[in-house]
C-alpha cells in the first residue's frame, strides 16, 4: 500500500493539540483542543484506552507518535513495530503519523531515549532506506520529529537545518517541527534558532510540538515535565510570523501540574502564534513569509 | 560508496553504552556535555520508575531522586531502562537501607503479577501478613493476604 501521500492532500491539523495521556484523560476531555496525540507504543490498537477513544470520537484528529521505530539505528525497521504503527493510524483513522531522527537502541540494549545520528551523508543513506521502507508499509503519511541532544558526533558535516531539509527533500516525508528541540540544541550547542529556523524545511510541516524544559547549570534540558520556557514561545511567535504554519501540540510527560495550569499553557501558545499571525499580517510581508501549500 | 551499517552499528552502540553505563565515550565528544548527558538519562530513568511505582515514589519522597540516581550510577541498567526490572533492581537495592510502606510493596507486587501466569509473594510488615499473588491464565487474579509472624516479617528483603 503506497503510503507517499503529500501534504496537500490531507487537511491541516490545526489549533492547539495535547499529546494524550492517561493521567491527563479528564483534561482532554474538558480542554478546548484543536487535536492530539498519542505515543504509538502505548496504546493496543484493538483495546483503546476509553478517554482516547472519546477524545476520537468527539471528532479529534488524534495522531499516532512512533518513539520505537529507531529510523536512524542501522538495523532495518521491525515489520512487527510498522504493522502496529499502522494499525493504530487504522483504528484511529489519524490523518499521518509521526516518528524521529533517532536511534533507539544498538547491540541488543534500549536506550530509552531518543539518541541523536552523526549529521553526515552516510546517515542520510540509512535514515532514507529505513524511511522508504517505512513508508511502504504506513497507510498514512509519516512526519519525522528532529530530537534534542546533549551530545553531538563529532566529525558531523552539515548543521541539523540542512540534515533535516535534504532528509525531508530525499524521502517526501512530513516534517515534525519541534520548537522545543530545536530551542535546546540551539541553546546548548551555541547556533541561532531563528536563522536555523528558516532553513528548516517549514513547506513540510504537518504539525509542530512544544514541551516544557529546564535550565540547570548552564545548559537546557528538554524534560517535558517542566513548563514551557519562555524562548520556546519566542520561536512559536517567530514561526507564526514566517509561515502559515498549522496547529502546535503541546507535550507534557511528568511532574503534571493543575489543569489551571496546563490551560494556561495552552492559551500562551495560542497567544504567541496570533500574535505571530498578527505580525506577519501587519508587515504584509508576503514575498519573503514562506508560501503554505497546504491542503489548499 | 554504500553506508556501512554494521560500522554505523558499532558507533552506535559505543556511544550507547557510554551512556547508559559509564563506558568510555568514543574520541571527539565533548566531555562535558557526555557526562551532563549520562545524569540526564538517569534522571529520566528515575522519572520512568516514579511513574511506573507512584506509592513508591510517595513512599521515599524526596530521597526518591538521589537514591535512584545512586543505584543508577552504580548498575548497569536492565535491557529496558526505566521498566519494571529497574524498579524491581531499585527496590532491591533500597531493602537493606529503608523499610518501604506496605503500599509500595503492594504495588511493585502486583504490577510484577501483569503477566498471563505468576505466583508472588511480598512481605508486609504493617500489617503483619504475607500478601501472596497467584494469576493463572483464564482463571484471573487471586490475591491472598496471610497473617504471618512478625518476627518472620522484620528481616530485610521483598
Amino acid at each position: 500500500m503506497s503510503a507517499r501521500m503529500s501534504a496537500r492532500t490531507i487537511a491541516p491539523l490545526a489549533g492547539v493539540g495535547l499529546g494524550w495521556r492517561p493521567q491527563l484523560e479528564g483534561f482532554a476531555d474538558r480542554a478546548q483542543l484543536g487535536f492530539a496525540e498519542v505515543v504509538a507504543e502505548s496504546v493496543d490498537p484493538r483495546r483503546l484506552p476509553p478517554g482516547l477513544d472519546r477524545v476520537r470520537r468527539s471528532g479529534l484528529d488524534v495522531v499516532p507518535h512512533g518513539v520505537g521505530l529507531s529510523l536512524g539505528g542501522s538495523e532495518r525497521p521491525d515489520r512487527r513495530r510498522l504493522d502496529h504503527l499502522a494499525a493504530l493510524a487504522e483504528r484511529l483513522e489519524a490523518p499521518l503519523v509521526s516518528e524521529h531522527i533517532a536511534y533507539v537502541r544498538a547491540d541488543g540494549q534500549e536506550a530509552g531515549h531518543l539518541l541523536p545520528v552523526a549529521r553526515t551523508e552516510e546517515s542520510l543513506e540509512i535514515l532514507c532506506e529505513n524511511i522508504c521502507e517505512a513508508q511502504a508499509r504506513l497507510p498514512v503519511a509519516l512526519a519525522l520529529e528532529h530530537v534534542a541532544a546533549l551530545v553531538e558526533w563529532p566529525g558531523n558535516e552539515i548543521d541539523e537545518a540542512t540534515f533535516v531539509s535534504t532528509l525531508v527533500a530525499r524521502t517526501g516525508a512530513l516534517l515534525l517541527l519541534d520548537l522545543s528541540n530545536l530551542y535546546a540544541n540551539a541553546f546548548n550547542h551555541n547556533w541561532d534558532p531563528l536563522e536555523a529556523l528558516r532553513r528548516f524545511p517549514l513547506r513540510s510541516i504537518a504539525y509542530v510540538h512544544v514541551g516544557g524544559g529546564v535550565h540547570r547549570d548552564g545548559l537546557y534540558h528538554d524534560t517535558h515535565a517542566d513548563p514551557v520556557v519562555p524562548g520556546v514561545l519566542a520561536l512559536v511567535e517567530e514561526l507564526f510570523a514566517i509561515t502559515d504554519a498549522p496547529g502546535v501540540l503541546l507535550e507534557r510527560d511528568g511532574n503534571f501540574p493543575p489543569e489551571a495550569e496546563l490551560t494556561d499553557e495552552l492559551r500562551a501558545i495560542t497567544a504567541a502564534a496570533q500574535r505571530g499571525s498578527a505580525r506577519a499580517d501587519r508587515s504584509g510581508d508576503a514575498p519573503t513569509r514562506v508560501a503554505a501549500d497546504r491542503a489548499r | 560508496m554504500p553506508a556501512d551499517r554494521d560500522a554505523v552499528a558499532a558507533r552506535q552502540a559505543q556511544l550507547l553504552h557510554a551512556l547508559l553505563r559509564g563506558d568510555d565515550f568514543p574520541e571527539g565528544f565533548d566531555l562535558r556535555l557526555a557526562s551532563a548527558a549520562a545524569i540526564a538519562l538517569r534522571r529520566k530513568r528515575a522519572r520512568a520508575v516514579a511513574r511506573g511505582q507512584p506509592a513508591l515514589a510517595h513512599a521515599l519522597g524526596e530521597r526518591f531522586e538521589p537514591r535512584f540516581l545512586a543505584y543508577a550510577e552504580r548498575t548497569a541498567p536492565p535491557s529496558q531502562p526505566g521498566g519494571l526490572q529497574d524498579a524491581m533492581r531499585f527496590v532491591r537495592s533500597l531493602s537493606a537501607e529503608i523499610a518501604l510502606p506496605d503500599g509500595a510493596r503492594t504495588e511493585l507486587l502486583l504490577r510484577r503479577a501483569r503477566r498471563p501466569a505468576f505466583l508472588g509473594a511480598t512481605r508486609l510488615p504493617g500489617a503483619g501478613r504475607l500478601l501472596v499473588v497467584l494469576r493463572l491464565p483464564l482463571d484471573g487474579t487471586r490475591v491472598r493476604a496471610i497473617p504471618w509472624p512478625r518476627r518472620w516479617l522484620a528481616s530485610s528483603g521483598p
